[in-house]
């Protein structure tokens, strides 16, 4: 069982850039922050955890990756829920400039094109996960996140250059 | 990291370049690498190639985040800086073909765009000012309208409040508008005088500022409670417990302070059916089927001075009537059965989990609670969004409020020293336990 010391010292060195890769793995910070804070409640409960921080990221990776088999109905309603209740509240959005908002929106859809893995693995790199954390996170061989990273990170710089073209064409 | 030895005549695959700049080959491997790319004018430009793909994917993925690039992780910025990672730093290559940002990412705010922002808030403000010299004919700054939170809200409740703020005069046309923004924002909330400001204030400074000895005692607390609840769900002792644990448990838990109200409440376990009933079992209310009838749950927190967006635990959540599985909406209450101004989303989640999302203007929060046997554990948080009551009441459209909030963010980014990543987490984590209670009167 994972002691609450431990668990404590888990939360406070690996909150934050749990909670950021799955930020951007999800583009809702509401939705980051409920799956970093059920991936602690099941390091709770686990008897042991041998590499923790790759541990973290393969169980918040997984919620992701149920949150997404879940219904599509089951999503619209509640995607309906959530737009009425954010239509109703006041809370504005994070103040951004309108190039960053574009700028975002552009990297959200070429990240949005690259296959799961290829964008688990490039986003648990850009939290600093060495490769045998995502080779352990990801269920891969090591020998085979070289080239992981190599094409997720081709493609995604295509992706977004491509995107950018066509945007800069409809300017045009 | 290489599935064979490297033969130094042999070009290396993309993947290993890649690992040795991402420093992830053994030195054995990398000394090998470096040795045929110091040979190689093809591999050169391939590690160039892969140091500017690495440079563009850290920076397209930075572009997800809300926060600037100065809170991104020290090594990403370092990486980005170096244009590829320190293994190859002892390699002359030809200079690698970093994507640079484009210009326009680093002219955000510009002379001229803020230049823009002050005439459209100027023109808006004498177009204003006209209009409100057809209704009352006595000339007003309109410097007036960049401050009509102030006008709006009583003297008494405003946070400069003071006799000079009453004395000021009001503009009925002005106080209408904003009234209307302000209804439009708020959406259903209902306004009560004696209830303070009529905008969100910021927490006490316990909600976020603690001392880190008091945090972390109830940090430890919470943490001992929920792997208690762990082990004895591991042991199956829960199951037993879930029979007997009913409101009992929960009111007599509740401080000395606690309501009458709540207190005298009927006790589910007193109840003829000695079970959960459906009109109280809110945390049960998945395994009932289709229909969910109301209920209410009691949130507490072990933690010292916890608090909810700005309300003191314990708190009650009255749930709404509906379906199994599904959000629910929810008023939060006082365990005297007050309402406040918070309210809720319950959404059961994967596992018998639930998550909790706090709907309060002002604020941003959420609770995420571990399966149900009697009691729930988790964690809550919440924090202080920014409000910006005053820039929703005149400003005409999105994209120039945006615009302002990127002027200001931009002035404060001046004023202030440049932030540094977070060593802990961004909010205060509370641990929380969730029972079935009777509803309170209200």
């Amino acid at each position: 069982m994972v002691t609450p010391d431990r668990l404590a010292a888990l939360f406070k060195a690996y909150h934050t850039p749990l909670l950021r890769f799955l930020t951007r793995r999800l583009g809702d910070r509401d939705e980051a922050e409920e799956i970093a804070q059920e991936t602690f409640v099941r390091a709770l409960k686990q008897e042991t955890i041998a590499s923790e921080r790759s541990w973290l990221f393969a169980v918040a990776s997984n919620l992701v990756r149920d949150e997404a088999r879940r219904g599509a109905r089951e999503r619209k309603r509640h995607d309906l829920l959530r737009v009425r209740e954010e239509a109703e509240s006041s809370v504005e959005p994070e103040p951004t400039s309108m190039e960053r908002e574009e700028d975002r929106a552009l990297a959200r859809q070429a990240i949005e094109m690259l296959g799961e893995r290829d964008r688990d693995a490039l986003l648990m790199r850009e939290e600093g996960l060495g490769y045998e954390e995502i080779a352990e996170a990801l269920d891969l061989s090591l020998a085979s996140v070289g080239t992981t990273l190599s094409r997720a990170r081709r493609r995604l710089m295509e992706a977004y250059e491509s995107l950018q073209q066509e945007r800069s064409a409809e300017r045009a | 990291m290489i599935d064979r030895p490297m033969d130094p005549t042999e070009h290396p695959d993309e993947g290993s370049i890649h690992a040795w700049l991402d420093d992830a080959l053994s030195a054995a491997e990398a000394e090998a690498l470096a040795a045929h790319v110091r040979t190689c004018a093809e591999c050169q430009a391939r590690v160039a190639e892969a140091r500017g793909l690495i440079a563009g994917a850290s920076r397209i993925v930075s572009a997800l985040d809300d926060s600037p690039a100065s809170t991104r992780p020290g090594w990403a910025q370092s990486a980005d800086a170096a244009g590829g990672a320190s293994a190859a730093g002892s390699v002359s290559v030809a200079s690698a073909p970093v994507v640079e940002g484009s210009m326009w990412r680093w002219l955000r705010v510009t002379p001229g765009r803020a230049a823009i922002a002050a005439t459209i808030l100027v023109a808006i403000g004498i177009t204003l000012t006209y209009d409100r010299a057809a209704v009352d004919s006595t000339p007003r700054s309109a410097s007036v309208f960049i401050n009509p939170q102030k006008a709006d809200m009583p003297a008494a409740t405003s946070p400069e409040g003071g006799a000079s703020e009453a004395a000021k005069p009001r503009d009925a046309l002005l106080d209408s508008a904003i009234a209307k923004n302000v209804t439009i924002a708020q959406g259903r909330r209902v306004l009560e005088p004696a209830r303070g400001p009529s905008v969100p204030v910021a927490p006490p400074p316990t909600t976020t500022l603690q001392s880190p000895a008091a945090a972390g005692a109830g940090e430890a607390v919470a943490l001992g409670r929920a792997a208690e609840h762990a082990q004895r769900e591991a042991a199956g002792v829960a199951a037993a417990d879930r029979s007997r644990t009913a409101i009992t448990g929960a009111v007599a838990s509740l401080p000395a302070t606690a309501s009458p109200a709540l207190r005298g409440a009927p006790s589910v376990a007193n109840a003829p059916s000695q079970g959960q009933t459906p009109a109280n079992d809110a945390m049960m209310a998945k395994r009932t089927g289709d229909a969910v009838a109301a209920g209410c749950v009691l949130l507490d927190s072990p933690d010292a001075n916890a608090r909810w967006a700005d309300r003191p635990f314990p708190l009650v959540l009255a749930l709404d009537a509906g379906v199994a599985e599904q959000p629910r909406q929810a008023a939060v209450l006082t365990p005297a059965g007050e309402t406040t101004e918070l309210r809720a989303i319950w959404s059961p989640g994967a596992g018998d989990s639930v998550s909790i999302r706090l709907r309060r203007i002002g604020y941003s929060g959420s609770i995420a609670l571990g399966p149900e046997s009697g009691v729930r554990s988790g964690f809550a948080t919440s924090a202080v969004a920014g409000s910006e009551l005053e820039q929703v009441a005149v400003s005409p459209s999105a994209a120039l409020r945006a615009e302002r909030r990127a002027d200001a963010r931009k002035t404060e980014a001046a004023a202030a020293p440049e932030p540094t990543p977070a060593a802990g987490p961004p909010v205060r984590q509370l641990r929380v336990t969730a029972r079935n209670v009777a509803c309170p009167a209200r």
